[in-house]
Order: structure tokens, then C-alpha cells, then sequence
């Protein structure tokens, strides 16, 4: 309990950050949709981007926007989530391994009478924890603005869909990154390397939406598991694709475990 | 207490640790000594439980030190070679913390803080290097561990806090505690060590009494003499040379101490200076004798 509540202590600003910068920035979005929508200005400004572009971002122009929602779904968690999720994730696995044993600080941990196995425990609590506050906030801030701005509305059980699938994508994330961090010594190494592969995911998310012959590219991506058009319509995978989401979260957060048990520290 | 033997790990040829052995027994105070590079680090790291051995077996209190350092680090007092700690932290947090972690005693904590005062409201990042070796020290002994695993202890302290170090080390080996210390600092090994290794490229040269070790080195003078004649007269004497008025020579088993000063005491002698610490040349000695073909 002593190294989670001080990995928290040590990390908490940026997680803070992450979870009220996301929240405003939803917040915003929400508050602006129904004059955006009174003045016509968002349906204008979509006619005049190229179709690739909103395939891109998830947006359907078939849907329209009956609700903030389908505003959000295509603003937001169309790909800035995923470009955020994988920052917000890279980073903090990097401060809570890479790191540490890059510059030899995970000795202030290792020193006492700890195994790696409860640091490891301690580290991927905290990832689960953060992605969880980032989530909660978001949904929190959603929900904020259903009750109390005008012209909102917000269907509950989408939304309960979207922040479950969310969540679900950010534990898998995490797992990804925090095993990753457990198998360097050097910090860049393991940050090139978990972000190279992000960074793909998100190109093949982008290329996905490019034409019907790219559509193959987004089962390259793990953020296909976070299909914000099929989880609007309802008519999507829902359950198999947080089945999927948990069992990477799972199979890499076992992996950093063993990875990090039996690697040699130089620290 | 502390046990190595035949440890052998190897990073690249003549980089690691080969076949290291040795015991550090409780009330004992073990020297280490080496160049830089030399695998004094690595061998405290195997103690930790940080690395794995490729062959050999160490153990602190019979536990193994990679398959069982829970148990190990229970008994040990660790200070790292460099001292890496989260920067946003003060000093306070950070003792606050390895307090926690390290289930020691506030009384004890009090106690060290006063040998080696620091402003502990201070960030970490904003430390010197002696202020984070003094945090370092406060935190490696307050645990009151039966085993100690010093690293470079004394690197960025000043001369008082040097002094106070050694007689902190002479209290806790009078009350049986094993530490096993590294350090290039020859004159606190000499003062502080019951027992010394010398190690190089991974491998143990000599390993020692650490009076032994002293009365076995051959250590070297600088005679400064008044006029030029009497240095050259007294370099042809011992079979030397001279730097100006200055003879420098090496004491061995045929030139010994009484002879030289029985021929010193035919010249103008200005000044006679011991070029370094008998420890230290102990170190030179062997190291050279090592690297000659």
C-alpha cells in the first residue's frame, strides 16, 4: 500500500492533468453542441471535408448528430482519444518503470524488503487507476453537462457502452506500455518502441478510412476494438470486443510481470 | 554473515564477475578496492538480488540472495554507488518514506540526522551532491540492520562528515553488525577495514588483513635537498635520479627506511615527503605488477 499511495503522489499531477484537460476539452465540445447546431455551422463545415477525412475521425454523415454524442463520437473518440490514450499511457509507463530503472530511482523501492512482483503490482494498480480517474472524469463531466445545459441530452446506456469500451481500450493500453517498460534498461528504447507501435495502430486506423481497399488496415489496429460508429448505432461487437480488450490487458500485464521477475537491474 | 562463492557473471570478456569469492562474518568490516569498472558495484548488486549470477552462489544470513531477497533485504542496509532519487520529493518525504518502507525507527532517524545534518525541507533535485549523500546515509542507517552494503559511502562528503562516517562504521561493527564497504577513498578503507579484496576486471587479486596488506607495501618518498650536489650525490647513493634538488625512490627490502636516513644524515636535507598512503600503494603495487607483461 506504501508504494502505490507514493507512485500516486509521484505521478499524480500529470494524471490529474490528463483526466481535467480531456474533461474540459469534452465539456467544451458539449457546451458549444447546441449552438453549433442551432446555427448550422458544424453541418456546414462537415459538407466541406473530404469523406476520407471523417471516415478518418469516425464521423458518419449517414447518422447525422441527433445528440452530443454522435458530436463526440466523431471530435473526440474517433482518433484524439486514441492519440491521447496512447500519450497518456506511454508516459506514465515510463515514470513508473522505464524510468526508474533508467536512472537507478527504483532502487529507493527495491532496496526495502520488496519483491519486483509487488512493484510491478504497485506500478500497474497505479496505470489502472489513472485510466480509470481519466474515464471516470470524462464520463463525470458528460454526465455534468446532460443534467445541466440546455439542449444536451444524453443517452445513458451509449454512453455507459462508450466509457466501458474506453476504459477497457486504456487497460490494454496500459498493459502494452508497462510491459514494454519492463524489458529495457534504457527509457527511449522502451518509449520508441511501445510508441512506434501506437503510432502504427493510429496510421492504420487513418488509412483504414481512406477507401474501401484500405478497409482491411483497421484489424491491424487495436484501436478497432473501439469502433465509436458500431457502438452509436448499437450494432456493434460490444461484448466481444471488451472480451478482447481485457484478455491483451491481461496477457501483457502477466507478461510485464514475468519480464520484470527475472531480468538482471543495473541499478 | 555475507557469503560469495565462485560468482561468476559476465557482461562481455573481462567484464562482469569471474569466480569471486569471499565472507564478510558479523563485527567485520569488509574493504573493497578497485578502478572503476572493476565489478566492485556489480558484486553489491548480486548481494541485492538486482542481478542474476550465470554460476556461483551468494547469500546474506543463509538466504539466497536472488530467490529469496525479501528476506534478504529484511537484513540488509543498502547504499547505492549513486544516489538516483525522485526529484519532486524533499528530504523529509523521502526518509518519511523508506521509514515506511523499511519499517525503522523514528528515534534512530532523529539520531543519524544529527551526526549528519541536512536541511531536510529541501527538493531533492535541488540538493548537492554531499547533501544527497548524507539523505542517503541517514536512510541506509536508520534501518539498524544487521548487514550493511555500502557503496562509495563517503563519495561528496565533506572531511567532518568523512570523520563522523568512520566513527558511525566503528559503532555498528563494535555491535556485530557485517558491512561490506567499496571505495576508492584509501585512507577511511585503512582506518574503517578489518579485512580488504582487491579486485580487477572482475576477478580477485589479493584478499586480505587489511595490516597485512599495510605492512606488505612498499611506498614512496621525495627528498628535497638544499644544494644540487648532495641530491646527485645521494641519487647515485640509492641508485636513483634526481629532479633538481629533489630524489624520489620506492622503499623496498633492500633500500629500507633506516638505511636512506642514515644517508640523509650527511646531507642538507630540506624537506621529506610520503607521496601517498600506504593503502594506496598497496593498490598501485598490485595493479601495476598486474598490468606488466
Amino acid at each position: 500500500m506504501t508504494i502505490i499511495w507514493s507512485l500516486l503522489k509521484h505521478n499524480g499531477k500529470p494524471i490529474t492533468a490528463y483526466a481535467i484537460g480531456t474533461s474540459l476539452y469534452l465539456l467544451m465540445l458539449a457546451a458549444l453542441y447546441p449552438s453549433m447546431m442551432k446555427s448550422g455551422l458544424l453541418e456546414a463545415k462537415l459538407q466541406a471535408l473530404p469523406p476520407e477525412v471523417l471516415k478518418a475521425f469516425q464521423y458518419d454523415k449517414m447518422t447525422g448528430f441527433d445528440n452530443v454524442l454522435d458530436l463526440l463520437g466523431g471530435n473526440y473518440y474517433g482518433l484524439i482519444f486514441q492519440i491521447i490514450a496512447s500519450l497518456f499511457l506511454l508516459s506514465l509507463a515510463a515514470r513508473l518503470l522505464a524510468r526508474p530503472i533508467d536512472n537507478g530511482e527504483l532502487i529507493l523501492y527495491l532496496a526495502a524488503p520488496i519483491t519486483r512482483h509487488q512493484y510491478t503490482a504497485a506500478a500497474m494498480i497505479v496505470m489502472l487507476l489513472a485510466s480509470t480517474c481519466l474515464v471516470l472524469c470524462n464520463t463525470l463531466v458528460l454526465l455534468l453537462t446532460d443534467w445541466f445545459v440546455s439542449g444536451v441530452s444524453i443517452d445513458g446506456l451509449t454512453l455507459i457502452r462508450f466509457q466501458l469500451n474506453a476504459l477497457l481500450l486504456l487497460y490494454a493500453i496500459g498493459g502494452f506500455t508497462l510491459f514494454i517498460a519492463t524489458l529495457f534498461d534504457d527509457e527511449r528504447r522502451a518509449f520508441s518502441i511501445a510508441g512506434g507501435v501506437l503510432i502504427l495502430s493510429i496510421v492504420l486506423t487513418i488509412g483504414a478510412g481512406l477507401s474501401e481497399k484500405t478497409e482491411w488496415m483497421r484489424y491491424g489496429s487495436i484501436f478497432s476494438l473501439f469502433n465509436t460508429q458500431q457502438l452509436l448505432e448499437g450494432t456493434d461487437q460490444f461484448l466481444i470486443h471488451l472480451l478482447t480488450l481485457a484478455s491483451i490487458s491481461l496477457i501483457f500485464h502477466v507478461g510485464a510481470f514475468l519480464s520484470f521477475r527475472k531480468r538482471s537491474l543495473s541499478i | 554473515m555475507i557469503h560469495l562463492e565462485h560468482v561468476t557473471k559476465e557482461f562481455a570478456p573481462k567484464r562482469g564477475l569471474f569466480d569471486v569469492s569471499f565472507s564478510v562474518e558479523p563485527g567485520m568490516v569488509f574493504g573493497f578496492i578497485g578502478p572503476n569498472g572493476a565489478g566492485k558495484s556489480t558484486a553489491i548488486r548480486q548481494l541485492m538480488g538486482l542481478i542474476r549470477a550465470d554460476s556461483g552462489h551468494a547469500t546474506i544470513g543463509g538466504y539466497d540472495c536472488w530467490n529469496q531477497t525479501e528476506d534478504v533485504k529484511h537484513i540488509v542496509g543498502y547504499l547505492p554507488g549513486e544516489i538516483n532519487l525522485p526529484g519532486d520529493f524533499t528530504g523529509e518525504q523521502i526518509l518519511h518514506l523508506m521509514q515506511k518502507l523499511h519499517h525503522s525507527k523514528p528515534e534512530r532517524q532523529m539520531e543519524l540526522l544529527e551526526r549528519f545534518p541536512f536541511e531536510t525541507k529541501t527538493k531533492i533535485r535541488k540538493m548537492s551532491k554531499g547533501m544527497k549523500q548524507k539523505l542517503a546515509l541517514v536512510g541506509c542507517f536508520m534501518k539498524d540492520a544487521p548487514v550493511y552494503l555500502l557503496d562509495e559511502p563517503t563519495s561528496g562528503l565533506d572531511p567532518l562528515m568523512q570523520e563522523r562516517f568512520l566513527a558511525l562504521i566503528d559503532e555498528e561493527r563494535q555491535r556485530g553488525k557485517a558491512i561490506l564497504m567499496s571505495s576508492h577513498h584509501f585512507p577511511e578503507m585503512e582506518k574503517s577495514c578489518d579485512r580488504a579484496a582487491l579486485i580487477k576486471e572482475g576477478r580477485i587479486i589479493i584478499e586480505a588483513d587489511i595490516h597485512e596488506l599495510v605492512r606488505s607495501s612498499r611506498k614512496q618518498y621525495t627528498i628535497e635537498f638544499g644544494l644540487g650536489v648532495h641530491a646527485e650525490q645521494f641519487a647515485r647513493q640509492i641508485g636513483s635520479e634526481r629532479m633538481q634538488n629533489q630524489v624520489s625512490f620506492v622503499t623496498t627490502k633492500q633500500l629500507t627506511l633506516n638505511q636512506v636516513i642514515r644517508f640523509l644524515t650527511e646531507y642538507d636535507v630540506r624537506t621529506i615527503h610520503s607521496s601517498a598512503d600506504d593503502l594506496e600503494h598497496v593498490f598501485l603495487h598490485y595493479y601495476s605488477e598486474e598490468e606488466s607483461p
